[in-house]
Parts: C-alpha cells; structure tokens; sequence
C-alpha cells in the first residue's frame, strides 16, 4: 500500500502543479478575453481607462446610459462599468477591485439603482456568474464571492475547479492567452445599445407582487456611498425609467425609493428619480420593461445630463 | 450521492481508510466487512433514509429464508420456501416498480372499453438499486435451493452482499457464490489490482463525464418533445447513433468505476461489459452487454423455460427467449415501451433460431491491418442498427413518442444536417478506436502493456483534461433510475 500511496501522491503533485499552471493560463487569458460582460471588467482594471464619470450598476447601467451623450453634455471622459445581474456587494467589490488598479479616481460616480437592488440574491444564483471568475486572483473579488457571492472555498481557492462545466470559458481562456483569438468588443465604453422593438415577455420578472428590503444590502449601499466620498468621489443615485407595465405590478417599490431618497439625505448627495417619469410610458423607448433600448438611453441620458447641469453637483 | 462526485471521494476515502485498518476480530473478514455494510448503509441512506428498513428487512427476511431452505433441502417445504422468497422478492420489486404502472394500464383498459373509472395511484417511492439488490436476494435463494451453494451463517458478510455501495446504484448483479466467499476473508492491499482499479475509474469517468454527457446535449436538444418536429432525417439518424453510444459510454461508465471502486478495496465484481459495439450479431450483444443481468436471466429464466419448452424445438426455444427479453426489458421499467424493447430483442434472435447459428460462439476475425474483415464489419454495422433502433424505444417515454421519431426519420430528407457539437463525434471516434485496440483487456485503459511510466502518466493526464474539459454537469445515470 504504500507504494500505492506514493505513486497516487506523486501524481496528484504533478496534477496539481499543472492545474495551478492551467488555472493560470485560462485565468489571464479570460483576463483578456472580451466576451459580453467581461468587456467592462477587462476596462475597469486597466490603468490606461481613467474616466472621469463612472456610471456602476447592473443591467440598467450597461443599456440605459449613453456614454456619448455624458461625454458630449460634460465634456467629459465616462464609462459604464456594469454588468448583468450585479447585486450591491458585487459594486462594493468593483470599486475596491477598480482602487487596486488606478491611482487617480473618476470625479463621479454615478449609481444606478432599482426596487430590485435591496432584494437579496447571491451572485451565483443568478446567471452570470462567470464573469467574475477571471477576476479571482484579486483579494476584494476573492472576499466578495465567497462572502456575498455564493462561491465556496473549493470553488475559489481550488486551480481549475471553479472552472469545471464552464466547457466555452475554458476555451476562450486559452485562446485569449495564446493571442489565437481575444473575442470582439461589442460595446462602447461598457454601453450595449440594445435594439428597439418592445417585448414584455424578455423582461426579468419578480416572481411576486413584493420586494423586501433587506437591512443588510441598505448597509451595503451605505458603506459604497461612504467609500465614494471617502475617495474624493462625489456620489449620484439614479433610478433610470421602467416599464410603466413592470413599475405597475410591484405593490411596494416605493419602500425601495423611500431608502434611496434617506441614504441621500444622508450623504448629502443627488438622488434622481426617472422610474416614474414620463418617458415610462413610451413603450417605443425600451426593449424590455426593465431596459431602455439604444434611442431611450440617448433621451433618458439627455434629461438626465441637463438635470445634473442645472443641479449644478 | 453519485459515484463521480467530490461527495463521494470524501466519502470513500474515509471507507478505504478504515477498511484497511489492521484490525482483526474474532470471525475472519468481520471488520471488513462491517466498514462495508455500515458505509453501504450510509449510502443507501444518504439517497432516502426512508426506505433503509426496507433494506435491512428484506436482508435478514432472506437471510433467514436461506439457512431455512438449506435445512429442508431436497424437501418439498425447500421447494416452498423457495417459491416463498421468489415471490417476496418479485413482489416488493412488483409493488415499488410496477404497481402504479399497473393501474394506469389497468384503467386505461377499462376506459378503453367504456367504463368511466377513477383510479388512484399510490405515492410511491422507488428505493435506490431495488431492481439490483432484489435480484441478488433472489439469485441467493435459488442458488441454496439448487444446492449449488451454502446459506451463510454471517449475517454482516451476507448483508454487505446485498448492500453493496459501489454496485448499489447500477450494478453489477454479483453472484452470491462469488461474492460471498470473497466477504468472508481478510482482504490485504493489492497494489497491482488497486491500480487497475484507479485507471479502471478514470476510464469509467472518461466515458461517463466526457463522452455521455457531451452526447446527452445534442440527444437531449433534438429529442425535446417540441423539437422533435423540427429535426431532419439525417439529423434524426445520427440523433439515434449518438443515443446509442451515450447509454453505452454512461452505463459502462458507471460499471467500471463501480468495479474500479471494488478492486480499490480488493473485491473482484463481475464483468459488465465487454466490448458490446463490436457484437457481431443479437446474442453476441447480449453477451457483451449487461452481462450481470444476462446472465441472471440465463441462469434463472432462460434455461429453466428452455428445458420447459424442449419439446417444442424451435417454436420453444424463441418462446424462451420472448420470454426472457420481455422480462429484461421490464425489468428496466414501468411502462410499455420497456416490454416492447424487450419483444423486439427477442425477435431479433428470430434468424438466428432459424439458421441454426442461435448456439455457436461469434468471434471477431481481423485482417493483416488489425481490422475488422468486410464480413464481420458488416455485421457489426447490421448489429449496431439494430441496436441502435431498440435503443430508441427504450430511450421513449411513450409509443407514440417513438413513432413520432420513426417518423421524423422518413420525413424530411434534407441535406443540412445538425451534427451537434463536432467533439462529441471525436470523442466516440476515439473511445471506440481505444476500445477497439483494447478490446483483449478488460476495459480500454488497462495500461499494464506499457512499460514506461512517463507514457502512461501522459495519456492519465489527457484523459483527466478531457474530463475537465467537458465534464461539470449535474451528475445522473441513465442506469440509476432502474
């Protein structure tokens, strides 16, 4: 047996060793890879990308803000760095994750928020949990996935176990590292200007009438806003619009909005409110109720540019 | 808990290490033996703590029944009590498999005829491997009741038999006879035979998580019951071959680790599979497929109905073996597509009872290259369609779902065809090539030709990339459902 013991020992080293050296190849070549969301967590963590308005949220960032229209109104350099599914701990993480790579931070940083954000989900237990796997060498996306983030210890600390199943991030691991191929950039500065063409059914629906507001993911918030101005960021909250049918069939939104509009009391920061304008009634505008398309985003952008300019912030 | 699993390493790393702790008991095998049957126990559990009574149960019912019909050989009473164990057995596989099965059937009869019944099934809760360790109880009792054995007078060796871990979920059908006396003894360390194991579990793995599973995607995407519609004839035939090598890749898959995990504790578990793609006609098949459970049949069906039916020549021995197919084929399931797959098997031994060649040994002949001769290639390729074909009424929920993909088959002879991911072809191309240069040895990675450790560690390390690679879905046998 001990022979046994031995040569299953020795085979395990040199299987770990490689795998370390795999982990390692797909990791920094995933770290290059652009593919959907990944785009703006690649930009995020160059040195060479320093915006100077940030826009942080989940889907809403990534569809909803036209980064040509800030840029244009504020003669500025922005960029939205969102992506699907985000949760709140998950921006904490991206702004600690961004401070690890710039020196110089943006001048605002704009948060887009929904009735949504104070409602617990772990990242893992949404669809894109993928694209903060690359991401995992860094200490803040380590804390993060195995603390808010649904990832246990043998998925984050264990080379390659955490890439088991993910058969196309394997592959474009690989490619990316040896320069075969490095994926297409399919948006501009973190914006996917999604199509027109309305359809409730896309929509990401709540499963029931109620949100809860979870006390846990208010601190979250507290602590990102206070981390902002901390920095030198002056902080925004936004709730961008929503579909007038998918704002009508949550009964308690409003305790959501309630939270936001406390936290920038607070803070002594903007809090805008869109999720009731107007431009929610155009069903033209969006391309599910929760996402404005392309053409919603350059008019909700516009109004909210010249809101900003009159404030004055 | 699957075999494949991290759960499962856990949890056999802890059964290796106290198996082979040097601790000795009065009676010879007993630690052993209770490491065993309390890590079977565990695990049967681990399923449904629910149907762990039922298990220890039926164990000591048919312990008991054992040492009673040895004492009463050759008696009438013997013959009783045999028959007694026959239908405890049948009848707790009857009432868990089959008995909602039977009264659907039975109130669609009903209905059929015009009358407008209401019955309700039971809620039901099929225990894990039943269809196996039933049948091992019965091979048990038979084997007493023929003489060919003696009843065990360890209650603990006879209940790890019945509860065996690695075999629980998809077999093998161990033979008492086999296993008893391996039970019985002391087992030391067998490096040679705990290295066959491990590279016997990493092809297992290989063919499981690598190939099966990458199958199962393309079967799974084109056999969804609103895609059937939409497929091609072409697409809908390799749709069918791909099944085929899925079901064969899973479930001997499942058979080696189960036996690689028996070597790793010294016990030598019965044979599987041999080689069943390269079956040179319908019986060749069958004695390379699932040849546990074959063989049972053989032993305890067939040849008892061959000797009933002598007389009838020809006419008796097909009979045997509609018989025997049929149950085969219910033995998988509840439903009548399970019965029709196994009616067609046996109707497929039709040319060979006519031709004589129903009891004569095939053997693959090769040419100068090492292949197959024209022959013999065609008749594996004649074999595979008809398997292939079976494959698929075994594969359907219902009749009309497989005349649904009959039907696809003629439909639309376009010539684009969906060949699905292009690695799940390479990875049968290169399985059965593997085999194929194997096929002498037990399974395909058995290395022990190569003498160069450095060549053999290579092909473990692609191997376990492949694995890596493809593997990571939600672990299922095919198998275990049965």
């Amino acid at each position: 047996m001990k022979q046994f013991l031995i040569k299953i020992v020795a085979f395990l080293i040199l299987l770990l060793v490689l795998s370390i050296g795999l982990d390692i190849v797909i990791t920094k070549g995933l770290q290059r890879f652009y593919e959907y969301d990944t785009e703006a967590m690649i930009d995020l963590r160059n040195p060479n990308v320093n915006p100077d308005f940030v826009v942080l949220g989940s889907c809403q960032a990534v569809c909803s803000y036209s980064p040509e229209v800030i840029d244009s109104a504020l003669h500025t350099d922005s960029y939205i760095f969102g992506a699907y599914n985000l949760t709140l701990p998950a921006h904490l993480a991206l702004w600690e994750e961004y401070k690890l790579y710039h020196t110089k931070y943006p001048s605002y940083v704009l948060m887009t928020v929904d009735y949504s954000d104070l409602h617990y989900a772990p990242l893992k237990a949404t669809v894109m949990e993928k694209q903060f796997i690359p991401m995992v060498y860094d200490k803040p996306i380590r804390e993060y996935m195995l603390s808010d983030g649904g990832y246990n210890a043998l998925e984050v600390y264990t080379p390659l176990y955490r890439y088991f199943g993910y058969h196309q991030s394997i592959k474009n691991g690989i490619m990316g590292f040896s320069g075969v191929r490095t994926g297409r950039r399919d948006r501009y500065k973190g914006h996917e200007k999604t199509s027109i063409g309305y359809e409730f059914a896309r929509a990401d629906l709540p499963d029931d009438n109620y949100i809860v507001v979870e006390p846990e993911l208010v601190n979250c918030l507290s602590a990102l806003l206070n981390e902002l101005q901390v920095s030198g960021v002056k902080p925004i909250l936004v709730t961008a619009p929503l579909g007038y049918e998918l704002s009508d069939m949550i009964n308690n939104a409003e305790d959501a909005y309630r939270v936001y509009d406390s936290l920038a009391n607070q803070y002594g920061i903007p809090y805008l409110r869109f999720h009731d304008h107007t431009i929610c009634r155009d069903t033209a505008m969006f391309n599910t109720p929760a996402h404005l398309n392309y053409i919603g985003a350059e008019v909700f952008t516009k109004l909210l540019m010249d809101t900003l300019i009159k404030l004055q912030y | 808990m699957a075999i494949n699993t991290i759960t499962f390493l856990l949890f056999f790393v802890v059964v290796f290490i106290l198996y082979y702790l040097p601790i000795r008991l009065k009676k010879e095998g007993l630690w052993q033996n209770l490491v065993l049957l309390v890590s079977s126990y565990f695990f049967f559990g681990y399923a449904d703590w629910r149907m762990l009574p039922l298990l220890i149960g039926i164990t000591v019912a048919y312990y008991f029944l054992g040492i009673a019909i040895e004492k009463r050989l050759d008696t009438k009473a013997a013959d009783r009590l045999m028959a007694l164990g026959v239908v405890l057995g049948v009848g707790v596989l009857g009432y868990f498999k089959y008995l909602n099965f039977c009264i659907v059937s039975f109130s669609d009869l009903l209905q059929a005829i015009g009358f407008n019944v209401s019955l309700h099934t039971l809620k039901i809760i099929m225990p894990i491997g039943i269809s196996f360790f039933i049948f091992r109880l019965l091979s048990y009792s038979i084997e007493i009741h023929r003489g060919m054995m003696n009843a065990s007078r360890d209650f603990v060796g006879f209940a790890t038999y019945v509860a065996f871990f690695p075999s629980m979920l998809s077999g093998p059908i161990d033979r008492p006879n086999i296993m008893l006396p391996q039970l019985a003894k002391n087992k030391q360390f067998d490096n040679a035979l705990a290295t066959t194991g491990m590279r016997q579990i990493l092809w297992g793995m290989f063919k499981k998580m690598a190939v099966a599973d990458t199958l199962a995607v393309f079967v799974d995407a084109n056999l969804a019951a609103d895609q059937i519609g939409s497929v091609n004839s072409l697409t809908m035939i390799l749709v069918i071959f791909a099944y085929t090598f899925q079901i064969y890749a899973d479930f001997s898959g499942y058979s080696d680790m189960a036996i690689g995990v028996g070597k790793l504790l010294n016990i030598k578990m019965a044979t599987n599979f041999r080689y069943p793609l390269f079956a040179l006609n319908i019986q060749d098949f069958w004695n390379r497929w699932h040849i546990s459970l074959t063989s049972w049949m053989q032993d305890y069906v067939f040849l008892p109905l061959s000797f009933m039916f002598r007389g009838w020549k020809k006419w008796g021995t097909f009979l045997a073996i509609s018989i025997n197919f049929l149950i085969v084929g219910i033995w998988h399931g509840a439903g009548w597509n399970y019965a029709i797959y196994g009616l067609y098997h046996g109707c497929l031994f039709i040319p060979l009872i006519i031709s004589g060649g129903f009891t004569s040994n095939a053997a693959i002949r090769t040419n100068q290259i090492g292949l197959p001769v024209l022959s013999d290639a065609w008749k594996m390729l004649l074999t595979f369609l008809c398997v292939s074909f079976g494959m698929m009424i075994f594969r359907s929920a219902t009749i009309s779902s497989f005349a649904e993909i009959m039907a696809q088959v003629g439909a639309s002879w376009s010539t684009k065809i969906d060949f699905g991911s292009a690695i799940g072809w390479l990875l049968i191309i290169g399985m059965m090539v593997a085999e194929w240069i194997q096929r002498k040895r037990e399974f395909a990675l058995d290395l022990s030709g190569i003498k160069s450790r450095i060549i053999r560690w290579c092909i473990y390390l692609i191997v376990l990339f492949f694995i890596f690679y493809l593997g990571g879905g939600e672990p299922h046998f095919i198998y275990q459902v049965f």
